[in-house]
């Protein structure tokens, strides 16, 4: 499975967006984390002689599928937000925002 | 308003302050952030929280270290960890498994209302098991300690039948005391006695099963029971001496029957620890009939316990209400005869 976004990186935007109100992009990395483990494990099943591989192998497929298109989700949302996506920072007008939202 | 201490461990002062406000606005009023974990073991000493939870965030393994040291700091607050689901979530699981030093975790982006609705739920078990403790210490101290290991051993209502010694004590003219002093002078004057001969028996290895309004009734078991017996009531007599709640004692020795007593068929059951037998009631009988600073017990005992008979008074044989037969009986007046004993010196 292709990854764009290694597994500090993400969690580094799930660190900072801490309550579900302002976790949109934290619920697209949550789903990112949920489909690489649906991926590990169908592929895990897959190789498993007494199971059908190629029930494993379609939910992979469709699961590297879903991957692809929510990283390229997270991508486009954090440009959007204006966060430093070299370092993946919250920018400071989110932040401001975020506790007018209480 | 939720009355609970909080504490709130997160080196990140954005997301610690998005949390705090967030739990303010649930009605967690009492909240105290540290973001320096060096601070911690001060904070916590200060603070005594119900809860701590702590914000994990990716790849700081040092702050899991913190984690434990805070369990160990403040076993009795509950810990919380919020981490972000995947690898960091997998990390903390398996530390929480290996170290117990984390009570639940929690995913983010934290869900808004499950999270705080788990918290207050989670306070809520805690103040009523703490509760609980704070009822059980107090049981603690109003339960016999035989009836405590009884619990422990044998919560079936099986009663247990074994060799004991019995003693008992009671106060002389104690209704005549009543009336001529003030309650609560008598009162505070009998609980000081109590506790005096709890004291005393505990001393001699043997177990207070009851107090009996103006008295106790004890038990002792095991090797030297009865040579236990006789000694601590021959101290508790010469006690008696100088006090102004003097009393008697009757001591016998014989097979009982130990367990807990009641209403044991309704659902709101009502049970006591007793130990109950002929011998239970001869020792009562005796006590009965022990003038002040004495001791009546029965030669038979006494003869197996080589006690001097030469201190005993011997009563002769004596008809006792229950038993068909009649039993010799010694009686014993301590003041002169065990000056070697220690004195238990009191302002009863």
């Amino acid at each position: 499975m292709k990854q764009q976004f290694n597994a500090a990186q993400i969690s580094k935007v799930i660190d900072q967006a801490l309550i579900y109100q302002c976790a949109c992009p934290a619920q697209v990395c949550k789903a990112i984390f949920e489909l690489r483990e649906l991926f590990d494990y169908q592929m895990n099943c897959a190789s498993d002689s007494n199971n059908n591989e190629l029930v494993h192998k379609t939910i992979a497929a469709a699961a590297e599928v879903s991957h692809e298109i929510m990283e390229e989700c997270l991508k486009q949302i954090l440009e959007i937000e204006g966060w430093d996506q070299a370092n993946f920072i919250m920018p400071e007008s989110l932040k401001q925002k975020v506790p007018k939202l209480f | 308003m939720i009355n609970s201490k909080l504490m709130l461990v997160d080196k990140d002062d954005y997301t610690s302050s998005l949390l705090a406000t967030n739990l303010y606005q649930h009605g967690f009023n009492d909240i105290k952030t540290v973001t320096d974990g060096s601070a911690l073991p001060k904070a916590i000493a200060e603070c005594r929280p119900d809860v701590v939870i702590f914000n994990y965030h990716f790849d700081e393994f040092d702050s899991l270290i913190l984690c434990s040291a805070l369990k160990q700091m403040s076993p009795q607050s509950l810990i919380i960890a919020i981490v972000s689901p995947g690898p960091a979530f997998k990390t903390v699981d398996l530390w929480a498994k290996q170290t117990k030093s984390i009570d639940l975790i929690v995913e983010k982006p934290l869900s808004d209302e499950r999270f705080f609705m788990t918290l207050k739920d989670l306070l809520k078990v805690k103040n009523s098991s703490r509760a609980l403790e704070t009822k059980a210490q107090l049981l603690v101290n109003l339960v016999p300690e035989a009836a405590l290991s009884a619990l422990e051993t044998n919560f079936n209502n099986e009663a247990k039948m074994f060799e004991a010694t019995v003693l008992f004590t009671d106060i002389r003219r104690s209704t005549e005391l009543i009336r001529a002093m003030p309650p609560r002078e008598y009162f505070q004057l009998l609980n000081d006695l109590l506790s005096l001969q709890a004291k005393i028996i505990k001393q001699f290895e043997g177990s207070v099963i009851k107090y009996t309004g103006d008295g106790v009734m004890a038990v002792f078991k095991g090797m030297g029971k009865s040579y236990l017996a006789m000694r601590c009531a021959l101290v508790l007599a010469k006690t008696s001496h100088n006090i102004k709640l003097s009393y008697g004692v009757g001591v016998a020795e014989g097979l009982v029957l130990a367990g807990l007593i009641g209403d044991s068929k309704s659902e709101d059951q009502r049970l006591q620890y007793d130990v109950i037998g002929a011998t239970v009631h001869l020792a009562a009988r005796l006590c009965g009939m022990a003038s002040a600073g004495e001791v009546i017990t029965t030669k038979k005992l006494i003869a197996a316990v080589k006690l001097n008979e030469n201190m005993a008074r011997d009563i002769g044989s004596v008809s006792i209400k229950g038993f068909a037969d009649k039993i010799d009986c010694v009686a014993f007046k301590p003041s002169k005869l065990i000056a070697e004993e220690n004195t238990y010196e009191t302002t009863i």
